[in-house]
């Protein structure tokens, strides 16, 4: 087995419940995310990323294994936004410790030269800083409104 | 530029965050005892910084 492509680690101070409904529930990606999500998290429904006002679906995937609040696999297909590579795989683990959670997401399974590489490896962390704020401090970080702005989204 | 024996190795853990301050913050943070005491379990830094100094991490009992 190879090395996963990309792993992110991070402790939140929320109950594990917390950061999973965060990241499962499209009003509150969108405030962090800037994309809406929207699934019945059965293992093999759709998952759905829209663009906040819904007007365009974004990335899509499947649900592979769902075990609130501990652990997701979904697929990440990128094909919507006009990218054709082979879906890669998006893996949510939370384990609870006292006051906080650590959150591991791994994303693997890129082809060679993969495109959507580079792209997740900045985008991951833009994502999970802004979630942290967003769980601790009650409100998301302003670059990703900034970053809505700068991409033409409301 | 490199040959076989200067080949370049990836680093084994890049680790990337956002926060919501400005560099000079963060750069005091992670050089300055009396922040890295607050986040590092009590443990203090001891270093000028300077290149080819060397740099030593504390517990707070004084044990590097």
């Amino acid at each position: 087995m190879s090395k996963p492509e990309f792993v992110y680690v991070i402790f939140i101070e929320a109950p594990a419940t917390k950061v999973w409904d965060a990241l499962t529930t499209g009003e509150q990606t969108k405030l962090f995310w800037s994309r809406y999500v929207q699934s019945d998290w059965k293992v093999g429904s759709r998952v759905e990323f829209y663009t906040n006002d819904r007007s365009r679906l974004s990335h899509d995937g499947e649900v592979l294994e769902c075990d609130p609040p501990r652990r997701l696999v979904m697929t990440f297909n990128t094909a919507p936004e006009g990218n054709p590579e082979r879906p890669s795989r998006v893996t949510y683990e939370l384990e609870q410790r006292a006051d906080e959670t650590k959150l591991t997401v791994t994303h693997e399974g890129f082809p060679p030269e993969s495109k959507v590489l580079p792209g997740i490896s900045e985008g991951w962390p833009r994502i999970l800083s802004s979630m942290k704020s967003y769980l601790e401090r009650g409100a998301p970080m302003a670059m990703t409104a900034r970053g809505r702005a700068e991409r033409g989204e409301s | 530029m490199t040959d076989d024996d200067e080949r370049v190795v990836p680093p084994d853990v890049i680790y990337n965050i956002f926060i919501r301050t400005k560099p000079q913050h963060v750069w005091d943070a992670l050089t300055k005892s009396e922040f890295t005491r607050q986040f590092f379990f009590g443990r203090t830094v001891e270093s000028d910084w300077k290149i080819g100094s060397p740099w030593k991490l504390l517990f707070p009992d004084g044990r590097t």
